[in-house]
């Protein structure tokens, strides 16, 4: 395992270096704004910049982190860096302080080929056998650094790519190599393959791979993707499936989704799989803070969902899905419904109810949101959460409750005030309270200022969750384009 | 650390002074449809302006703005209007896109981008992210977020863009 080569040395690094490497990366930016300005004007560029600072008073603690995206494209050329700055990072970052050139890469495409050497993000299928991704808001960047090819054909797309891939703290892991091939002999019908190979430290030489199709019609589609692992005989033998349909009558839709994971987290350091969880991904707070933590060595489960119109401008839908591991063990199980309705005119309705029960407690959900349009540009909206609780082991019961109260004029900026309240015993604090201001300036600036309290909480996305603390104080988000 | 926060500051003023420069060309890509059909935006120039939206069946701005967009299409249809709904749902929630859209009866031309890479390529942070190209693949005028009126300026910068295109058309355009 190596640390990256071109990145941050850690905590350790001379502030006064800092402060110039900065200082060189400013420049550096604006003199390649300045030369894709007044040079050619075939050279042409993209960036972004993400600031988020906060101050947190009950801990007497400032988080300063910063992302810096940018790219340079010259006729079928791309070159492109990001800079970070994590000065600290926030604590359920993995992440260690410091700053640099975090990703770097060189990208040529033309036509239907598309090479890139350096850092970048991929998936094969459904994420069975890969999926590097980055999930900022819960600080989660498994990177790859390498290169990748991918070509695209009216009857194949072909991916090939190698590299280092990154765990949450920045190590990177061993070399890999991976690939996927897509077969499409008509629209309707697609399968492959992809495949893995690396090696684990702890392992020696691994593989692994799945085969899928895909059916599509105007009815419905269908989705299946089987994988196996290549261990060492003395390793368990691991093996994932996951299916997933549509079927569409007139305007009713119908969703299943399966997934039976045996054996199969694949990591060592990082985890190169990110598997479909078959859970619903909620909309509202309350809900989505009881989202299971995914675990690919045992867990099998499905989800039924189905949605319909039922009158005009509204949509209803029902929905169930259930997780357990091999000893039968409920993991997790879901009940949810939901309205969306527009009426009258200018007024926007959604409730949702939702049973939700997993290996600590149960809960009973209770939502609405109301949207009110003011006048052409100003809007209203409410929204009001309720969730009961009922503790398996001590039957101990209490509720939470979430509020927020947001008044926006479009496109410019939104004040929100947002309370939670609790009953629970245990908790340290009842009640939660902030206010937040979005602005949008110049079309290139997204601002928001927070400032206030908010309740520690389970923050999950795609299966992967983190412990976000307590926090009372005050925090800003920056986020330009150029 | 205070200086970081200054130098970097700096760097966010960039955008200000660069505001012109969005009349750079979009980024191309090749993404597939619902039906597993890639679409190339290379190839698609040309028929007229092209709305491109980033969002999630997860994301609810994303969902309130995908109804007013609907109403959007349907009002520039006939100027050869393209709306790209480009759904950044991941492998999780991938599934319930087809769906999604099948129960609302969106015209648009659905695209996955399950694991954001287009996304990134335009730069874009979080959904919704909306970006408005001219028919030759220029970007023209791109907002982040939504709030209820947003398709409101979204309409006068599609008319401005048919105006140009159709400069004998001496229909009203409204100022913004």
């Amino acid at each position: 395992m190596n640390r990256r080569p071109f990145d941050r040395s850690g905590s350790g690094m001379n502030p006064s270096k800092t402060g110039y490497a900065s200082i060189s990366f400013i420049f550096i930016l604006f003199l390649l704004v300045v030369l894709s300005e007044k040079g050619n004007s075939q050279l042409k560029y993209l960036g972004n910049n993400y600031l988020e600072y906060s101050v947190d008073d009950k801990t007497d603690r400032r988080f300063f982190e910063n992302w810096t995206e940018f790219s340079l494209s010259y006729q079928n050329w791309r070159l492109g860096f990001q800079y970070e700055i994590h000065l600290p990072p926030q604590p359920f970052s993995l992440d260690t302080a410091g700053q640099g050139i975090y990703q770097r890469y060189l990208e040529y495409h033309t036509g239907d080929l598309n090479v890139r050497v350096g850092n970048f993000y991929t998936i094969l299928g459904r994420g069975l056998v890969l999926r590097s991704f980055e999930e900022r808001i819960i600080r989660w960047d498994t990177n790859i650094d390498g290169i990748k090819f991918d070509y695209y054909h009216s009857l194949f797309d072909l991916k090939l790519l190698g590299g280092r891939a990154r765990d949450r703290s920045g190590v990177r892991q061993n070399v890999f190599q991976a690939g996927e091939l897509r077969l499409k002999p008509v629209s309707q019908i697609h399968f492959g393959g992809s495949f893995l190979v690396t090696e684990f430290n702890a392992l020696g030489n691994v593989s692994w791979g799945s085969g899928f199709s895909q059916i599509n019609h105007p009815y419905g589609d269908v989705y299946v993707e089987y994988a196996l692992k290549n261990f060492p005989d003395q390793y368990p033998e691991g093996h994932a499936l996951y299916a997933a349909s549509n079927l569409f009558v007139g305007s009713l839709s119908l969703l299943v989704e399966f997934k039976e994971y045996e054996q199969f987290k694949l990591e060592e350091g990082v985890t190169y799989n990110n598997p479909p969880t078959a859970v619903r991904e909620h909309l509202y707070t309350l809900l989505n803070r009881i989202q299971p933590q995914q675990n690919t060595n045992a867990e099998t489960g499905y989800l039924l969902q189905g949605s319909y119109p039922v009158l005009e401008n509204s949509v209803a839908t029902l929905s169930y899905s259930w997780t357990e591991n091999p000893d039968d063990l409920l993991l997790y199980e879901e009940y949810y419904g939901q309205m969306e309705l527009d009426y009258p005119e200018d007024w926007e309705w959604v409730w949702a109810f939702g049973q939700q029960k997993d290996l600590v407690a149960r809960y009973l959900n209770f939502v609405n949101s109301t949207s009110l349009n003011v006048s052409e540009y100003y809007s209203l909206k409410f929204i009001y959460e309720h969730q009961h609780a009922k503790v398996h082991a001590t039957n101990r019961q209490y509720y939470d409750q979430v509020a927020s109260l947001g008044f926006s004029h479009a496109p410019n900026w939104t004040i929100s005030l947002l309370a939670e309240r609790t009953t629970d015993q245990i908790s340290d604090q009842d009640f939660w309270m902030g206010a937040q201001l979005d602005i949008n300036l110049f079309q290139n600036y997204d601002l928001t200022i927070f400032g206030g309290q908010r309740r520690k909480g389970k923050l999950c996305l795609g299966g992967n969750c983190v412990l976000r603390p307590e926090f009372e104080g005050v925090e800003v988000i920056l986020i330009n384009r150029f | 650390m205070r200086r970081c926060i200054v130098l970097f500051l700096l760097i966010c003023t960039v955008g200000a002074f660069t505001q012109e420069t969005m009349n750079n060309a979009a980024p191309d890509f090749v993404l597939p449809d619902l039906k597993g059909n890639n679409y190339k935006l290379s190839e698609n120039l040309n028929q007229g302006p092209i709305l491109i939206n980033f969002w999630a069946t997860w994301c609810v701005p994303c969902r309130e703005e995908m109804k007013k967009l609907k109403d959007v299409y349907e009002k520039f249809e006939g100027d050869g209007l393209q709306i790209l709904a480009i759904s950044i749902d991941d492998p999780k929630s991938v599934s319930r896109v087809r769906s999604f859209i099948n129960t609302r009866k969106y015209p648009f031309i659905v695209l996955l981008d399950t694991n954001s890479e287009v996304m990134q390529l335009f730069q874009a942070e979080n959904p919704p992210y909306t970006a408005l190209l001219n028919s030759e693949g220029i970007i023209f005028y791109t907002h982040s977020g939504y709030r209820k009126g947003d398709e409101k300026i979204l309409e006068d910068k599609i008319a401005m863009l048919v105006q140009t295109k159709n400069p004998d058309d001496k229909s009203e355009i409204k100022d913004e």
